[in-house]
């Protein structure tokens, strides 16, 4: 990574109760009834973000929706634009980016896959050329149990946690949608003056 | 031929009739429309389907709408269950709604039984039980008829074998049958088969009294991948995010730590006649549609009995949810009961109205009186539903 | 349209039924009488609107 990018990935996932998940899966969940939140790999902090903020998504699916409407809850102040190119990117400081793949969502925006590849490659430049803080949110967990979950797990969130660990960069796991809330809110929420 | 045979032959046509009688009699009880508790003192009136298309009046298709009117300005909500006969939690849902609901501002209209002719058929050689009981507290018992997904064919016959539809989709071949399925014609036409005449009055009622959300509630089988999936149009995303959300946010509120299963999907824009394409691209609603899960929907459940279609127990479907070859109606021991199942409804509907005058003020549709979501679970609707004189 | 064709099978269902009441009484075996009874049964009930 380029000493002078920093790229915090922030992943927010919907995690099963610990309790119910199965030994043999290849991923630990970090979370449970007593720590629904729970962050590795150092501290991301309010004081890191920088305006303005965008928020876009990659792959189009419903869940940059659910994180527009988490940030309008906690009354944080950006930009929403699902589709935004890399010249808009290029304009904000901080960017959050909602990953999931939705083929209804790129019919509906009118993008293939192919255009919607060609523009998280140039968003990807962008943000190292302009030394944008970018956060990851992954909001489209797993199901409560069944093989299917922990091949999820081990795919998604292994891919995830390992990648975070190996690049040390701050990653914050959820139980829920709505532990999200504690987590925005201190990073967004407005600061009584 | 002798009088022997004449005989003989007389003798079996009698025990036909009497077998087309016995049958016969079966047929015409499910015919018998089902009793709705409507002492709700915050009930304003029963309109009737015609209402909004003439050309019902008289038919199997003119159901019933309750009708909440605060008389104060505020949002408007249309709350409807059994586009499908036989996807039970979502008409409790909307009965849930007609016994209890009060309205403070706003309007709310509520249609239980959306598909009417549906409900006084099952589809042959699937096993379909007619009727869900529940025995009150008081002794008394109601009943719920199940149907099917299509119109009764002694209400809308001949099937024509093509059919452009009013949302353009073209019903043949394999989709002939869906020519009684409302979720197929919407908006529907004035004067046409009666289940387009159905979807043509459901527009109207929408159009006429400004509805500004729509939920349609609908089951699907462990097999479906959007199962406790909302559907909504794209002007309804954002009030869809923010009721998935506050119903999660809720959820913690009152101790519950896993929240709602909820999840959210953008409407196909190839979903020509569903309700939510079709009214979300025709109406001023936002268009909105919830799955949740009826495993005696599917194809490998088990012999049909109460504790399968009630309570959704099946060890079939709890092994493939093992396998990992569900995407989302996965299944537990604990089965998927109807409480469980219409407490999904009630939250995603409930919500959709709270989320209405949060992003939009003057939209308020202010609601009370409705169970909460443990109580449902905790009591059945054995301990939630009133008796019916 | 919909409403004659609708009616027209109803009468057609009624014929039917007619002519296998009448196939029934004049079967001449028991096995005939039966296979008209079998189809006799679900016109008759069309017919008369009941499934």
């Amino acid at each position: 990574m380029k000493r002078f990018t920093r790229i915090l990935a922030l992943v927010l996932a919907l995690a099963a109760i610990t309790a119910v998940m199965s030994a043999e899966t290849a991923y630990t969940f970090r979370t449970s009834k007593e720590e629904r939140v729970v962050t590795e790999n150092g501290e991301f902090t309010a004081d890191l973000i920088v305006d303005p903020v965008l928020i876009t998504s990659i792959g189009q699916s419903a869940d940059v929706s659910m994180l527009d409407a988490l940030m309008k809850k906690v009354g944080a102040t950006y930009t929403f634009d699902p589709i935004a190119p890399a010249e808009e990117v290029a304009k904000y400081k901080t960017v959050i980016i909602a990953s999931g793949a939705s083929s209804k969502g790129l019919g509906a925006a009118g993008i293939s896959q192919e255009q919607e590849t060609a523009r998280a490659e140039a968003i990807m430049k962008t943000v190292e050329e302009n030394e944008i803080t970018v956060i990851l949110a992954h909001l489209g967990g797993p199901g409560r149990r069944g093989a299917l979950s922990d091949t999820f797990s081990d795919m998604v969130l292994g891919k995830f946690t390992d990648f975070a660990a190996e690049k040390e960069i701050p990653i914050t796991l959820l139980a829920t949608i709505a532990d999200a809330m504690t987590v925005l809110k201190d990073l967004f929420a407005p600061v009584a003056q | 031929m002798n009088a022997k045979q004449t005989t003989r032959n007389v003798l079996v046509l009698l025990i036909a009739l009497v077998l087309a009688f016995l049958a016969g009699q079966d047929f015409r009880d499910m015919q018998q429309p089902d009793k709705i508790y409507a002492e709700n003192p915050a009930l304003t009136r029963v309109a009737k389907l015609s209402e909004y298309n003439p050309n019902l009046k008289g038919t199997a298709g003119d159901t019933d709408i309750y009708v909440f009117d605060s008389g104060v300005p505020g949002g408007v909500a249309l709350v409807y269950g059994g586009t499908h006969a036989n996807e039970t939690a979502a008409v409790m849902n909307a009965i849930t709604y007609v016994e209890n609901v009060s309205v403070t501002q706003g309007k709310l209209f509520v249609m239980p039984q959306a598909n009417l002719s549906a409900f006084s058929a099952t589809l042959p050689l699937r096993a379909q039980m007619g009727h869900m009981t529940f025995t009150l507290a008081d002794g008394s018992v109601r009943t719920v008829r199940m149907g099917t997904r299509l119109a009764n064919p002694v209400h809308q016959w001949p099937d024509p074998n093509y059919r452009l539809n009013s949302s353009g989709r073209v019903l043949e071949h394999g989709e002939i049958a869906e020519i009684r399925n409302l979720n197929r014609n919407h908006p529907g036409m004035e004067d046409g088969y009666l289940v387009e005449m159905v979807c043509y009055g459901i527009r109207k009622l929408v159009e006429t009294e400004n509805v500004d959300v729509l939920y349609d509630g609908h089951e699907a089988s462990p097999e479906f991948r959007a199962v406790n999936f909302l559907i909504a149009h794209q002007r309804a995303m954002d009030l869809g995010s923010a009721a998935i959300l506050n119903a999660n946010l809720d959820a913690m509120m009152e101790g519950d730590m896993d929240g709602y299963p909820f999840k959210l999907d953008l409407s196909g824009a190839t979903s020509w006649g569903l309700s939510h394409r079709a009214l979300g691209d025709n109406t001023q609603a936002m268009a909105t549609l919830f799955e949740s899960l009826n495993p005696v929907m599917g194809f490998c459940h088990e012999k049909v009995t109460e504790a399968l279609v009630k309570d959704g127990i099946s060890p079939n479907y709890v092994h493939i949810t093992d396998l990992g070859l569900l995407g989302s109606g996965e299944l537990t021991d604990a089965g998927s009961p109807i409480e469980l199942r219409a407490g999904y409804h009630m939250e995603m509907s409930r919500h959709l109205i709270g989320a209405l005058g949060e992003l939009n003020p003057e939209k308020t549709l202010t609601i009370s009186g409705l169970p909460t979501f443990n109580d449902l679970v905790a009591n059945g609707f054995e301990g939630i539903l009133k008796p019916v004189k | 349209m919909i409403n004659v064709l609708h009616i027209l099978y109803l009468v057609i269902a009624g014929l039917l039924a007619l002519v296998a009441l009448v196939n029934i009484i004049r079967a001449k075996s028991l096995e005939k009488a039966i296979n008209h009874a079998i189809l006799f049964v679900p016109l008759l009930l069309r017919a008369l609107l009941i499934k």
